[in-house]
């Protein structure tokens, strides 16, 4: 019980159910069913977005470039749907995909493989796939008329009332989940981030998978470039600026240690929809453009103060014979 | 017996290679400077041109301004990414003294107070709450350049002194109609800064944080017992290892108090954004 309580997901949504009742209180159109579709669909992406970061992070890595590798994935989507109209949508899909993981196992190999830090690497990233946005469309954009409908409508179709992003969002959860606490690469990652040395020990490879991890990063910015450039209409390559900095602000709100080797699925995606509630009631509860920026910078900053301590779990001693040891220690000191 | 050389001999300090120096980083960026130099004035004729050169320079000093503090504290495996909201909120500040009547050197001062407000409190969150300062510096990025835009709205301060104005347009050294321009200097006095403060004062408290907490810890200690013989060592040590310090910076990292004091500091340094 009181584990629960100490929780950080429970504290968090918590913290979420008060603010989304306060924003109610002030303005009920907050709460109509119209608009918490729009949240959750616009919360949808950074939430699955912020879940490959988690992967990364839990690593002690970073992927700066994955707003990036959204834009260009999304543009060449948009590229294949405008010149060729009847390429099925879940080929586009698909491909988009494929295109980020692609993207994603450069990243990894420049990290693995060469060994240069991910914070390098990816700023580095970070520009060439914007760059290569303008080499490869010549700075043209993809407009809302030059791709075909049935493209366009797959962000907008809903079932039971969710739009697609969102099962997008759920499937993509589940996945990690499952990922994340079932295999062994899975479990793999919180001992690389926890302890380095003693995940080498026990024959984890850092390089395999850090390439993984990546992958997994580029894959779903490949997803959610399709699904950000259907929704939107246009494709250029000033989409999603900046994003890559709300990602880590979702994942690190949401308790994932910026240090590695702690984060839960169920706390980035409550970080994400902490960050998706602000971006949606600053706008509802009419206030100025001017002030928006402003308070969501403190909002943050608050959201960390509360809740992103994390602190690593100390080292349990496995050991019988080590533990006894310890305990005359202690006993001998108190 | 005794006599007999050891097997092994160990020197107190590494011998000269020539190899060691041409591989330092800093040579091999020296060296692909000077490659892009002379590809660029094969592909075009207008690289090496007075004014395209002095427009280049005039582009890299305000960078090379912010890179030298920045580099203090990536040393202590911090970063600030809130400094180019932290120029927007200085400039405007600036851009309101200067409305209010006043002179060149209480504009400097403002600029300079405001950058160091900024970035206090982006140190005081880092050390006294102990957040990762990429968590805090995106959280002060927005909220620096939201009151910006808060304080500013829609419109844009243009009237700045003329004397002000002028430093940073125009050159201290005139060839033709171009020529060096004045903002090249605050880089060059700055590195200075930059290197007595990593090898004098922060340097070895800095390089200790870097690479280990119990050094660091021991470094206060002697710090606090023989600080002006420990002032000459370890200085001196800094000088040399400099640049092999830097690949220590991916090992395990505490956080003791006698370390804080100086991230405090370099984080405020960090930010320290006068407009030129």
């Amino acid at each position: 019980m009181t584990a629960l309580l100490k929780s950080r997901e429970l504290l968090l949504a918590v913290i979420l159910a008060l603010m989304a009742a306060g924003i109610t209180a002030y303005q009920p159109v907050f709460m109509t069913g119209d608009n918490v579709g729009d949240l959750l669909t616009e919360t949808a992406v950074l939430a699955m977005m912020a879940l490959a970061q988690m992967v990364v992070i839990l690593t002690r890595g970073i992927d700066l470039s994955v707003a990036s590798n959204l834009a260009l994935s999304g543009f060449l989507v948009a590229l294949l749907n405008q010149y060729y109209p009847d390429v099925p949508i879940l080929i586009c899909i698909i491909l988009g995909i494929g295109i980020g993981a692609l993207l994603g196992l450069l990243n990894g190999a420049l990290i693995a493989g060469l060994g240069i830090p991910p914070i390098v690497v990816t700023l580095g990233t970070l520009a060439i796939f914007r760059g290569s946005i303008i080499i490869i469309g010549g700075g043209d954009q993809v407009n809302a008329s030059e791709m075909s409908a049935a493209f366009q409508a797959v962000p907008k179709a809903q079932l039971l009332g969710l739009t697609t992003p969102v099962w997008c969002a759920i499937g993509v959860s589940l996945i990690m989940w499952l990922f994340l606490s079932m295999t062994r690469t899975g479990r793999g990652l919180y001992a690389v981030g926890g302890n380095p040395v003693a995940a080498r020990y026990v024959g984890i490879s850092l390089p395999r998978q850090e390439l993984v991890v990546y992958a997994i990063s580029g894959a779903v910015a490949g997803l959610c470039g399709y699904l950000w450039v259907a929704r939107y209409g246009v494709a250029y390559s000033e989409i999603a600026g900046g994003y890559e900095l709300t990602v880590i602000a979702a994942c690190v709100i949401g308790g994932v240690s910026i240090g590695g080797g702690v984060g839960t699925v169920l706390g980035t995606i409550l970080g994400a929809l902490f960050l998706g509630t602000i971006m949606n009631a600053l706008p509802v509860m009419q206030i100025s453009p001017f002030w928006q920026m402003a308070i969501s910078g403190a909002v943050i900053l608050a959201a960390v103060v509360i809740n992103a301590r994390a602190e690593r779990r100390p080292e349990k001693l496995i050991l019988p014979e080590a533990r006894r040891a310890a305990g005359a220690n202690a006993g001998r000191t108190a | 017996m005794s006599d007999a050389a050891s097997r092994y001999t160990v020197l107190d300090t590494a011998p000269f290679r020539l190899r060691d120096v041409l591989l330092r980083w800093e040579v091999i960026l020296v060296a692909l400077l000077a490659v892009v130099i002379i590809a660029n004035s094969i592909i075009s004729p207008f690289f090496l041109d007075i004014f395209n050169l002095s427009d280049a320079t005039q582009q890299f000093a305000e960078k090379a301004i912010i890179a030298l503090p920045m580099a203090l504290l990536i040393l202590v495996r911090e970063i600030d990414l809130s400094v180019a909201a932290i120029i927007a909120l200085a400039a405007m500040t600036i851009g309101y003294a200067a409305d209010a009547g006043a002179g060149p050197l209480t504009l400097f001062a403002v600029g300079i107070g405001v950058g160091l407000l900024c970035g206090m409190f982006n140190g005081a969150l880092v050390t006294f709450a102990g957040l990762p300062s990429i968590v805090v510096t995106i959280g002060t990025m927005s909220l620096f350049r939201g009151l910006t835009q808060v304080i500013l709205g829609d419109q844009a301060l243009t009237k700045y002194p003329p004397e002000f104005t002028s430093l940073g347009q125009s050159y201290f050294v005139k060839m033709w109609d171009s020529g060096i321009p004045y903002v090249v200097l605050p880089p060059i006095y700055l590195s200075f800064l930059s290197f007595l403060l990593l090898a004098v004062l922060f340097g070895v408290l800095l390089h200790f944080t870097a690479t280990g907490g119990a050094c660091s810890q021991l470094a206060a200690t002697q710090w606090r017992r023989a600080f002006p013989a420990f002032r000459w060592t370890a200085s001196a040590s800094s000088f040399l290892r400099f640049p092999a310090r830097f690949p220590a910076l991916g090992r395990p990292f505490s956080r003791p108090g006698s370390a804080r004091c100086a991230r405090i500091s370099a984080s405020a340094w960090s930010s320290t954004s006068s407009p030129w």
